[in-house]
């Protein structure tokens, strides 16, 4: 038995492809997910997990979260800060609802997650975090400040975070997702052109996001790193 | 016309006086209690949270200069705090000063500056590039920098140029702050930096002005984040 693991945003796309491939390596999941109770119940009947219900820009509320899990299912090994949304505006238009929803929920989502779930598991001498990212961090995005922004801000959060936790042996990355096939991939990145621009010439599927995230939580000697799977939307 | 922004800071009050020495007139914005800063043709004191404090700095310079050609968001904090449940609240502090100041004063920037030669230069830190143990806001703060840069030198090109630096250990009174932290003396501080540094020697502030006053004229430099370390950390 490998033990639990928590994922967020576990109801839908990526963070529900990395719930059924952790489970499928022996985990137990929570599935957070926040007013999708039917598809996150749906994915833990299917893997014999446990979904839960949380908003992760509220960090009391990730810390209770965290606390149901643990006397569920017993100590998080792996935690992957998966909820996010998406919204694409211009400059102009960004509000400031928009803007520390943005922030609050990508990266709020992730460093709350570590508020929480980090202490635990320093304690433990064990454990393993991983934020979604976006590929958009590394190469900048027309009309999508907020999101790219708070992206971008989560990889020196995580770079920082590795460094504290290191001697504790407990491991922080994070994954770059490039285009991935889900319903967050709105129909401005359908397009032939930009598809064909993909050197792999396609998207990527959130199955194949899942297993990479769930070998970069396992990989023993990997902290503070930056994993982009993009099928080479970005080199360099 | 250049409006910065932590004009009174170490870093900030050599970019002011650089600036103005290259032939720039600038506008210097500091917290209220900050005294007048040289080479500034125009201090204007404000606290910068809010989107309506940010916007009103903007109006101000453009009621007194006329024009706006370039923002410095140079502006920061630098808060010594963990990311643990009971310090959540503090830890948004860098974020809000370091990252939300430098969006609304770009939002409330971005028309006068079209109007010009318009650009933006972001003051990132070598923090956001390697991480910094027990200041994990200011990282994140300066990263999501590096993210606003590159995002918005796409969208506001071609008539506006976004780009940022990231100094290094730099020869600041911020210094004595992280002598504090580190629990060492100034002198063993100095040493523990240049240790880490292949020119044996902290960034000057002159150094880092200099960078900002030769991106101001670099027509081919969009997108970009400038180190500027001593080879702390090589790109």
């Amino acid at each position: 038995m490998a033990g639990a693991a928590l994922v967020t945003g576990g109801a839908s796309g990526i963070g529900r492809a990395t719930a059924y491939a952790l489970a499928a390596r022996g985990y137990q999941v929570a599935v957070d997910h926040l007013g999708r109770e039917a598809e996150a119940k749906q994915v833990a009947t299917d893997i014999g997990g446990v979904a839960y219900e949380a908003d992760v820009s509220d960090v009391a509320a990730v810390d209770e979260l965290v606390a149901a899990v643990e006397a569920d299912l017993g100590p998080i090994e792996i935690a992957v800060a998966c909820a996010g949304f998406d919204v694409d505006v211009p400059l102009e238009q960004v509000t400031p609802e928009l803007w520390h929803n943005s922030l609050g929920v990508i990266l709020g989502g992730c460093v709350n997650v570590i508020a929480a779930v980090g202490p635990r598991m320093r304690a433990r001498q064990r454990g393993s975090i991983v934020g979604i990212s976006s590929e958009l961090a590394l190469l900048g995005d027309e009309d999508h400040v907020p999101y790219v922004t708070a992206k971008s801000a989560m990889i020196g959060l995580v770079r920082s975070v590795a460094r504290e936790y290191g001697p504790d042996q407990v491991r922080v990355n994070i994954i770059c997702p490039g285009p991935t096939d889900t319903e967050m991939l709105t129909e401005r990145w359908r397009g032939e052109d930009y598809r064909h621009s993909i050197p792999l010439d396609r998207f990527g599927t959130p199955e194949e996001l899942a297993r990479a995230i769930v070998d970069v939580a396992e990989w023993t000697w990997l902290t503070g790193q930056v994993i982009s799977p993009n099928g080479g939307v970005v080199i360099q | 016309m250049a409006l910065v922004t932590g004009a009174a800071g170490g870093i900030g009050r050599t970019i002011v006086a650089a600036l103005a020495k290259a032939g720039w007139t600038v506008a210097a914005t500091d917290l209220a209690e900050a005294a007048d800063v040289t080479g500034a043709e125009v201090t204007i004191p404000a606290d910068l949270r809010g989107r309506d404090a940010c916007t009103a700095v903007v109006d101000a310079v453009l009621v007194q200069l006329g024009r706006l050609d370039l923002l410095v968001n140079n502006a920061a904090t630098m808060t010594v705090v963990e990311p643990t449940v009971e310090t959540m609240g503090l830890w948004w502090r860098d974020i809000d000063v370091n990252l939300t100041a430098p969006l609304w004063l770009t939002q409330a920037a971005a028309a006068p500056l079209r109007d010009g030669a318009g650009q933006v230069i972001n003051v990132s830190s070598i923090s956001a590039l390697r991480g910094e143990p027990g200041f994990s806001a200011y990282a994140a703060s300066k990263a999501g920098l590096l993210g606003m840069t590159r995002s918005l030198a796409r969208e506001l090109a071609p008539a506006i140029r976004v780009n940022a630096i990231a100094p290094g250990p730099t020869e600041t009174e911020q210094l004595n702050r992280d002598a504090e932290f580190q629990g060492v003396g100034l002198a063993e501080l100095h040493r523990l930096y240049t240790a880490g540094m292949p020119t044996g020697r902290l960034v000057q502030p002159a150094e880092v002005a200099d960078l900002v006053v030769f991106l101001a004229g670099a027509k081919s430099f969009t997108g970009e984040c400038v180190q500027i370390n001593g080879g702390m950390l090589m790109s």
